[in-house]
C-alpha cells in the first residue's frame, strides 16, 4: 500500500518537475518580453519654467496665488470635467440628416453638443478623443491624469486600484492650492486617496447596476456647483459603460441613458460661470458588443467636448482633428495655471488657452508660450528618462534634437509653432516605440531553457527510464528543479541574465549525466503517429504568420477535422485489409464496428463544423459576422428570450444527462456510497440551479429589478462543486457490491432499470483464492468495477462542466456541449483504433502520439469554440460577475479567477480528462463487447479498467507518457508563439496579434499543466483506492 | 503488377496518362491565362472534370477487361446482373460521390450557402478525379478495391488528388491578396497538380518497367546468342527467368485481346528461343 502511494507520488513528481522547468523558461522569456515603463518619481514645480516676460502681467512673478498662474497666465479660474465612461465619438455626434425613426439607439441621443457648437462656434468644440490601448477604465484614468502612455502589462492590474505615485495633474492642482471635488466612480478614490477636498464616491464594481452611480452624481452635482469652495469638479458617470457591458450599444436602455447624460450636460452648461471651462469627455469607446479593452477604432475613439463662454477658438475646420487623450493633461494644467506634470507627454491644445478678451497678437503669443513651455517640459522628461540609463532609437532622438534647434532658429512665430508641434508629436511617437522594448538576452535565455526542457520531455517519453523509474533519478530531477528555480530567482533579483543561461547549461548537463537512462529505446513511429504530428507541426508553424494567427480558429478546426478523418481512413484501411476476400460493401462496412466508426466520425466532424456558430470575430476578420451566441440573454430582443432560454437549457441538460447515462450503463451509480450519492445528485442539482439562475437574470434584466438573492445560486453551485470534488477525492470509489446471496433474497435490488446494469463478476481475482479457501462459495458481485477507474473522473468532470457552463453564460452552453461531444467522439475513435490494432494490453493502454495530438488540437479548438480569441477585447468580462457582487466583499481574486475559468475552460476540462484517453479503450471494450477486436483475448479484457488497477506499473507508465506527450505538444505551441514573438518583435502587428497570442497561450499552458497534474493525481488516487479495496476483499474472502 | 499487362493495355495506359497530363496542363494554362478570373475558371474546371470522366469511359470501353483480378470478379458479377443495371449503379454511385464530396468539403469549412457554385465545382472536380474514375474502371465495389490496395493506378491517383486538394487549403488564409487565393481555386489547382503528379509518376514507372523488361530480354538474349550459342553451347537456362517474364507478359496480352495462339500455351514444351 505504502509502496503504491510512493510510486504514484513519483509519477506526479516527474510531471511536476517538467512543468515547473517549463514554467521557469516561460517566465524568464515573458520577463524579458513584457517590459514595464520606468516611473520617474520627480515632480514639476512652479519655479521650473518661468513665464519669460514676467513683467507683462503682474501676478505671475509670485508662485501659486489663487487666480495667478505658475508657468503662464491661466485663462480660466475653474473647470468642470464631466467624464462619461465609454462615451464613444459617434454617441456624441449629432447627425442632422438622420430621421428620428431611423436612428440606432445610440445615435442622435445627445444633441446638446451639436447645438452648442452650432450656436457658439468660437466657444465650443467637439472632437474625437483618441485613447491609447489598453482601453480599460483604470488605465485610461492613469493616462488621463499623468499624461503618459500606459504600458502593456499594466492592464493586468485592472482589478486592483492602486495609488498613482507618478506626478499627475490632481497632485499638481492640490499642491498649488486648487480645491478638487470628485463625484462618481470610486476608482478615483483608490487612485488619489486623500487628495480631494470633497467627494461623493460610489462603487463602480457592479456592472449590472446602471443607475446608482449616475443618480448619486446628479443629485450632488448641482449642489456642489453652487458652493464656492472649488476650482475643479470631476464628475465621473458610469451608466453608459455599464449599459454597454450589460446590453450592448444597440439597446433602448442605451438611448435613455444617453438622453439622461444629455440632460446632465445641459444643466451644467446652464449653471456655469463665465470663467469656467467645461470638458465633457469619454475615457474610451466600446465595441458593438459593448466591451472595451483593446485597440480597435470603436474602442479607442472617445468624444471630447470643450466649452466655455470665455473661449475664443479659431473658426472650426472642415474636418475636426482628433485629439490624443494625453493632450488633456498639459491643456488642463496650463489653462488652470499649474505646472504640467513631470512625465506628461501630451501636446497642449493651444487654442483652448485663448480667451475672448485677448487681441489677436496676444492670442498668438499665448499659443506660442503654451507650446514653448510644453516643449521644454517634454524635453526635460526625455532627458531625465535617458539619464536613468534608458536609451532611445538613435535616428528619432537625432531628429528630435534637429527639430528643437530648428524651432529656436526660426524667427517667425508661426514657424516656431509648427516646429514645436512636430517636436511634441515626434516625442510621443518615440516614446510609444521605446516602451515596447525588449530584453533580448533574457528572452533568448528563456527560449533556450524551454527548448532544453522540451528536449528532456521528448527524450523521457521515448526513453527506457519511463518503464521503470529509479527513485534516485527522480530525486536528482527534483534537485535540478530546485536549483534551476534558485538560479531563476537570482537572475530576476540581480538582473544577471547569465543565471538564465547557467540554468540552461545545468539542465543539459543533467541530461548528459543521465544519458544511459534517457537513451531512446525503440522509436517505432507508425503512420497513425506521424501524420498527426505533421499536422500539429503545421499548426505550430502557423504561429509565425500573422495571417494564420488571425484565422487560427479556422486552421485549428481544419487540422482537427483532418486528424479525425485520418483516424477514419486508417480504420477503414484496417477493416478492409482484414477481409480481403469478400468484396461486398455491405459485408465489410455493415458490422457494428464499422458503423460505430462511421457514426463517431460523423458526430465529431459535424460537431466541429457547427462550432462556427460560437466563434467570436476578431477585429481583423473583416468577413466575419458576429453570431448571436456572444450576446447574453438580456441583450437579445424580447421575442428571442424564450427561444434562447430553452436552447441554452437543452444543451446543459444534455451535457449532464449523457455522462450520467453512461455511468448508469456502466453500473457506477448503484448503492449508497457517499461518492455514488453525490455523483447521482450534485450534477443534476447544479444544472437545475444554473437554469434557475439564468431565469432570475432574465427576469431581473427585463424588469430592471435588483433582486437581493440573485448571487445565491452560483455560490451554491461553487460550494457544491467544491464539496463534490473534495469528497470524491477522499472516497473515490463508485462501485456497488451486491450483498451476499443469503441476504440478497430478503433485500431486493434497488435499481431503477436493472436491464441496463452490467453485472460484473469479479471472477478471476477470486478464483486464485478459491483454490486456497475452498469453502468460500460466495463470489462477490460488483457493479461498475470494469469502469471503476474512469467513473469517478467522469463524475467530477460532470460537475466541472456545469460550472464551466455557468461561467460561460447562457449563449455558450451549446458550445460546451459541442466540446464534450467532440471529446467523447475522439475518445471513441481512438479507442476503436486501439482495439483494432493492438495485440496486447501494454499496447492497448499506451495511447501514443496520435491521441496526444488529437487531444491537443481539441484543446485549442475548445478555446475558440467557447467564444474566445487571443485578443484582450475578446475577454468575457461578464464572467467576473457570476455570483460575485460588490468589490469589497471578495477582493480581486474571485473575479479574476472567474474570467480565467471562462477563458481557459477547454484547457481545464481536457487537461483534467487526459487520463480518460488511457482508459477509454478498456472501458469501451467492456461496455460494448461487440467492438472488441478478435486479437485480444476475451477473458482478460473483460475485466476492463480493473486490469490497470492490478497492473499499476503499466497504468503509471502510460499515464506518464500520455501526460508528457500532451504537455510536450502544449509547450511546443507556447515555444513557437514565444519564438514568433521574439523573431517578429519589430513586426507591425506585434502588439495587436503576436503579443496577445503569446500571452494567451502562455497562461493556457500554465492552466494545462495544473489541470493535467490534478487529473493525474486524481486518477492515481482512484487507482490506489481500488487496489486497497481489492486487497481488503481478498482478505475478507 | 505491370508485368501482367499486355502491350496493348500498356499502350492504352500510357496514352491515357499522357492525355490526362495534356488535359491537366491545358486546364491549368486556361486558368492562368484567364488571370484567375473566377467564373471562367470554374467553367473550365467543370469542362475538365467532364473530359476526364469521358476519357476514363472511353478507356474502359476499349479495354473491357482490364488488368487485375478485381475486374475479373467484377466481370463475373456483371454476368449475373444485366450490364445496364451495372451502369446504372455506377452512375448512381457517381452522383452520390459528388454529393458526398460536397458534404465533406462543407464539413471541412466551406460555406454552406455562400459560394455554393464554387464549392460544387470543386466537389465535382475532386469526385470525378478521385471517385468516378475508379468507379468506371473497377465497378461498383471501387471503394473497397481502393482500400484493399489492389489497383495501384486508381489508388495512387485517388489518394494523390485527395491529399493535394486537402493541402490546397493551406495558402487560403495568407494575406497576400492574390487572385488565385480565391476560394475554390487553390484546392482545385491542388487537385489538378496531384493528378498531374500521379500521372507523371505513372508514366515514369511504366517507362522504366516496360523499358527494362524489353531491354533485359534483348540484352540477355544477345549475350546468350553471342557468347554461348555461337560457341556451340545450347544450354539456355541463363536467360530463362527474364524470358519467362517477357513471355508471360505477351501471353496475358494476347489472352486479353482474345487472340488464341495454342502454340505458345506451353512454353516449356516447344517454344524456346531458337533463332
Amino acid at each position: 500500500m505504502w509502496m503504491t502511494r510512493h510510486r504514484n507520488c513519483e509519477v506526479l513528481v516527474v510531471i511536476f518537475c517538467v512543468s515547473e522547468l517549463l514554467t521557469v523558461g516561460l517566465l524568464l522569456f515573458s520577463h524579458g518580453f513584457l517590459l514595464t515603463r520606468q516611473v520617474i518619481p520627480s515632480n514639476s514645480s512652479c519655479d521650473d519654467f518661468r513665464d519669460p516676460k514676467p513683467d507683462h502681467r503682474g501676478e505671475t512673478g509670485h508662485p501659486s496665488h489663487t487666480g495667478g498662474g505658475c508657468w503662464m497666465m491661466p485663462p480660466f479660474r475653474k473647470t468642470i470635467i464631466l467624464l462619461i465612461d465609454a462615451l464613444r465619438y459617434d454617441f456624441a455626434l449629432y447627425n442632422a440628416s438622420l430621421k428620428d425613426d431611423d436612428t440606432l439607439p445610440y445615435q442622435n441621443k445627445m444633441p446638446v453638443f451639436g447645438e452648442i457648437v452650432k450656436q457658439h462656434p468660437h466657444q465650443a468644440l467637439l472632437s474625437p478623443f483618441m485613447a491609447d490601448a489598453p482601453t480599460t477604465t483604470m488605465q485610461r484614468l492613469k493616462g488621463l491624469t499623468t499624461g503618459s502612455l500606459p504600458t502593456f502589462i499594466d492592464a493586468s492590474l485592472n482589478f486592483a486600484s492602486e495609488e498613482i505615485e507618478e506626478d499627475n495633474i490632481i497632485d499638481q492642482l492640490v499642491r498649488h492650492g486648487r480645491r478638487v471635488t470628485i463625484l462618481g466612480d470610486d476608482t478615483w478614490g483608490g487612485l488619489f486617496p486623500g487628495r480631494f477636498s470633497r467627494s461623493h464616491l460610489y462603487s463602480s464594481f457592479n456592472v449590472m447596476d446602471l443607475h446608482t452611480v449616475d443618480r448619486g452624481v446628479l443629485s450632488h452635482l448641482g449642489e456642489e456647483m453652487g458652493r464656492g469652495d472649488w476650482e475643479v469638479i470631476v464628475a465621473h458617470f458610469l451608466g453608459v459603460d455599464h449599459c454597454g457591458h450589460r446590453y450592448g450599444p444597440n439597446h433602448p436602455q442605451m438611448a435613455t441613458k444617453l438622453a439622461q447624460m444629455n440632460e446632465a450636460v445641459l444643466q451644467v452648461i446652464a449653471g456655469m460661470d463665465n470663467d469656467t471651462l467645461l470638458l465633457v469627455l469619454g475615457d474610451h469607446g466600446m465595441t458593438q458588443t459593448g466591451d472595451h479593452g483593446g485597440d480597435s477604432r470603436e474602442e479607442v475613439e472617445a468624444a471630447l467636448f470643450v466649452y466655455s463662454p470665455a473661449l475664443h477658438l479659431p473658426s472650426p475646420p472642415v474636418h475636426t482633428l482628433p485629439v490624443a487623450q494625453v493632450d488633456l493633461v498639459p491643456t488642463l494644467a496650463l489653462s488652470l495655471g499649474v505646472p504640467v506634470p513631470f512625465s506628461s507627454l501630451g501636446k497642449v491644445m493651444e487654442d483652448v488657452l485663448v480667451t475672448a478678451g485677448m487681441s489677436a497678437e496676444e492670442a498668438e503669443k499665448q499659443r506660442h508660450l503654451g507650446l514653448h513651455l510644453n516643449v521644454q517640459q517634454v524635453k526635460r522628461y526625455l532627458t531625465a528618462y535617458r539619464e536613468l540609463g534608458n536609451s532611445y532609437p538613435q535616428d528619432l532622438w537625432h531628429k528630435l534634437e534637429l527639430l528643437e534647434g530648428k524651432a529656436l532658429e526660426k524667427s517667425s512665430v508661426g514657424g516656431q509653432r509648427t516646429a514645436f508641434s512636430e517636436y511634441l508629436t515626434l516625442a510621443k511617437l518615440m516614446c510609444e516605440e521605446i516602451w515596447a522594448r525588449f530584453d533580448v538576452q533574457e528572452m533568448l535565455s528563456g527560449l533556450c531553457l524551454m527548448l532544453s526542457v522540451l528536449l528532456m520531455a521528448g527524450l523521457l517519453i521515448h526513453s527506457s527510464a519511463l518503464t521503470d523509474i529509479k527513485t534516485h533519478i527522480i530525486k536528482r530531477l527534483l534537485i535540478l528543479t530546485v536549483v534551476v528555480n534558485l538560479l531563476f530567482a537570482l537572475s530576476l533579483s540581480f538582473g544577471f541574465v547569465i543565471f538564465g543561461y547557467a540554468a540552461n547549461v545545468l539542465i543539459l548537463l543533467w541530461m548528459y549525466a543521465h544519458r544511459q537512462h534517457l537513451t531512446v529505446s525503440q522509436l517505432d513511429f507508425k503512420a497513425i503517429d506521424c501524420i498527426p504530428l505533421l499536422l500539429v507541426s503545421f499548426l505550430l508553424l502557423g504561429s509565425f504568420s500573422n495571417s494564420f494567427v488571425v484565422v487560427e480558429n479556422y486552421v485549428v478546426a481544419f487540422i482537427l477535422l483532418s486528424c479525425i478523418t485520418l483516424y477514419l481512413l486508417l480504420l477503414m484501411l484496417e477493416i478492409v485489409s482484414k477481409k480481403l476476400s469478400s468484396g461486398k460493401m455491405l459485408k465489410v462496412f455493415g458490422n457494428a464496428f464499422s458503423v460505430t466508426c462511421g457514426t463517431g466520425w460523423a458526430a465529431a466532424v459535424v460537431c466541429v463544423r457547427c462550432s462556427g456558430w460560437f466563434w467570436r470575430c476578431r477585429e481583423e476578420q473583416h468577413w466575419c459576422l458576429p453570431g448571436q451566441a456572444q450576446v447574453p440573454l438580456s441583450g437579445l430582443p424580447q421575442h428571442l428570450h424564450n427561444w434562447r432560454y430553452f436552447t441554452s437549457v437543452l444543451p446543459l441538460a444534455l451535457a449532464v444527462w449523457l455522462p450520467r447515462r453512461w455511468l448508469l450503463l456502466c453500473g457506477n451509480l448503484n448503492g449508497s456510497r457517499v461518492g455514488v450519492v453525490l455523483a447521482r445528485t450534485v450534477p443534476v442539482a447544479c444544472s437545475v440551479l444554473v437554469a434557475v439562475w439564468w431565469a432570475i437574470q432574465a427576469v431581473m434584466a427585463a424588469h430592471n429589478l435588483d433582486l437581493w438573492g440573485h448571487v445565491i445560486p452560483p455560490r451554491v453551485i461553487y460550494a457544491a462543486t467544491a464539496v463534490h470534488v473534495a469528497v470524491l477525492a477522499c472516497v473515490p470509489l463508485l462501485i456497488y457490491e451486491l450483498p451476499p446471496a443469503a441476504s440478497r433474497k430478503s433485500q431486493p435490488l434497488v435499481s431503477d432499470n436493472p436491464s441496463t446494469l452490467i453485472p460484473h463478476l469479479y471472477k478471476s481475482l477470486m478464483e486464485k483464492y478459491r483454490t486456497q479457501n475452498s469453502k468460500g462459495p460466495t463470489i462477490p458481485i460488483v457493479y461498475g468495477l470494469a469502469t471503476g477507474l474512469s467513473a469517478s473522473m467522469v463524475a467530477v468532470l460532470m460537475v466541472v462542466v456545469v460550472v464551466v457552463v455557468l461561467v460561460a453564460g447562457d449563449g455558450l452552453s451549446g458550445a460546451v456541449l459541442l466540446l464534450v461531444l467532440v471529446a467523447a467522439a475522439s475518445l471513441l475513435l481512438q479507442a476503436l483504433w486501439k482495439l483494432k490494432t493492438c495485440h496486447n494490453l501494454k499496447e492497448l493502454a499506451r495511447p501514443g502520439w496520435s491521441a496526444a495530438c488529437l487531444w491537443f488540437t481539441l484543446s485549442i479548438h475548445g478555446f475558440y469554440l467557447t467564444g474566445h480569441q487571443p485578443t484582450f477585447p475578446a475577454l468575457h468580462w461578464s464572467a467576473a460577475f457570476v455570483g460575485v457582487e460588490g468589490a469589497q466583499s471578495v477582493g480581486n481574486w474571485a473575479p479574476a479567477l472567474l474570467v480565467g475559468l471562462n477563458t481557459y475552460s477547454s484547457y481545464l476540462l481536457l487537461g483534467l480528462a487526459l487520463p480518460l484517453v488511457v482508459v477509454a479503450p478498456l472501458a469501451l471494450s467492456v461496455v460494448f463487447p461487440s467492438l472488441r477486436g478478435s486479437r485480444l483475448e476475451g477473458d482478460e479484457i473483460s475485466r476492463g479498467e480493473f486490469l490497470l488497477v492490478e497492473e499499476p506499473d503499466m497504468l503509471r507508465e502510460s499515464l506518464m507518457s500520455t501526460a508528457l506527450s500532451y504537455i510536450f505538444l502544449q509547450a511546443a505551441k507556447v515555444f513557437c508563439t514565444s519564438l514568433a514573438a521574439f523573431v517578429l518583435r519589430r513586426h507591425l502587428m506585434l502588439w495587436k496579434i503576436f503579443a496577445p497570442h503569446f500571452i494567451f497561450e502562455a497562461v493556457g499552458l500554465i492552466v494545462t499543466l495544473l489541470s493535467v497534474l490534478a487529473g493525474l493525481g486524481f486518477t492515481l488516487r482512484v487507482q490506489a483506492a481500488l487496489a486497497s479495496w481489492g486487497e481488503r476483499l481478498v482478505k475478507a474472502a | 503488377m505491370f508485368e501482367q499487362t499486355g502491350p496493348h493495355a500498356t499502350n492504352l495506359l500510357v496514352l491515357k496518362n499522357i492525355l490526362c497530363l495534356v488535359f491537366g496542363v491545358g486546364v491549368l494554362w486556361t486558368i492562368v491565362l484567364s488571370g484567375y478570373e473566377l467564373a471562367s475558371s470554374l467553367y473550365s474546371l467543370r469542362a475538365y472534370s467532364l473530359l476526364v470522366v469521358l476519357l476514363e469511359g472511353v478507356c474502359r470501353y476499349l479495354t473491357p477487361a482490364s488488368s487485375s483480378e478485381i475486374s475479373a470478379i467484377a466481370k463475373a458479377k456483371t454476368k449475373k446482373h444485366s450490364k445496364i443495371f451495372e451502369t446504372f449503379l455506377v452512375v448512381l454511385l457517381s452522383v452520390c460521390s459528388v454529393i458526398g464530396t460536397h458534404v465533406v468539403v462543407v464539413l471541412f469549412g466551406a460555406y454552406v450557402i455562400e459560394n455554393i457554385e464554387a464549392t460544387f465545382t470543386l466537389s465535382l472536380l475532386v469526385a470525378s478525379l478521385a471517385f468516378i474514375r475508379p468507379l468506371i474502371t473497377l465497378g461498383r465495389s471501387a471503394v473497397i478495391n481502393l482500400l484493399e490496395r489492389q489497383n495501384i493506378e486508381s489508388e495512387v491517383k485517388s489518394f494523390a488528388v485527395l491529399v493535394a486538394t486537402w493541402a490546397g487549403a493551406f495558402p487560403i488564409p495568407l494575406d497576400w491578396d492574390r487572385p488565385w487565393q480565391v476560394w475554390p481555386l487553390t484546392c482545385s489547382i491542388g487537385a489538378i497538380l496531384g493528378e498531374l503528379g500521379a500521372s507523371v509518376y505513372f508514366l515514369s514507372v511504366l517507362w522504366s518497367k516496360g523499358g527494362t523488361q524489353w531491354k533485359n530480354k534483348a540484352r540477355c538474349f544477345n549475350q546468350w546468342y553471342g557468347e554461348k550459342f555461337l560457341s556451340g553451347q545450347t544450354d539456355d537456362t541463363s536467360c530463362e527467368p527474364v524470358y519467362k517474364q517477357y513471355q508471360q507478359c505477351v501471353k496475358d496480352a494476347l489472352k486479353k485481346l482474345k487472340i488464341e495462339i495454342p502454340k505458345i500455351e506451353d512454353p516449356s514444351a516447344d517454344d524456346k528461343p531458337k533463332e
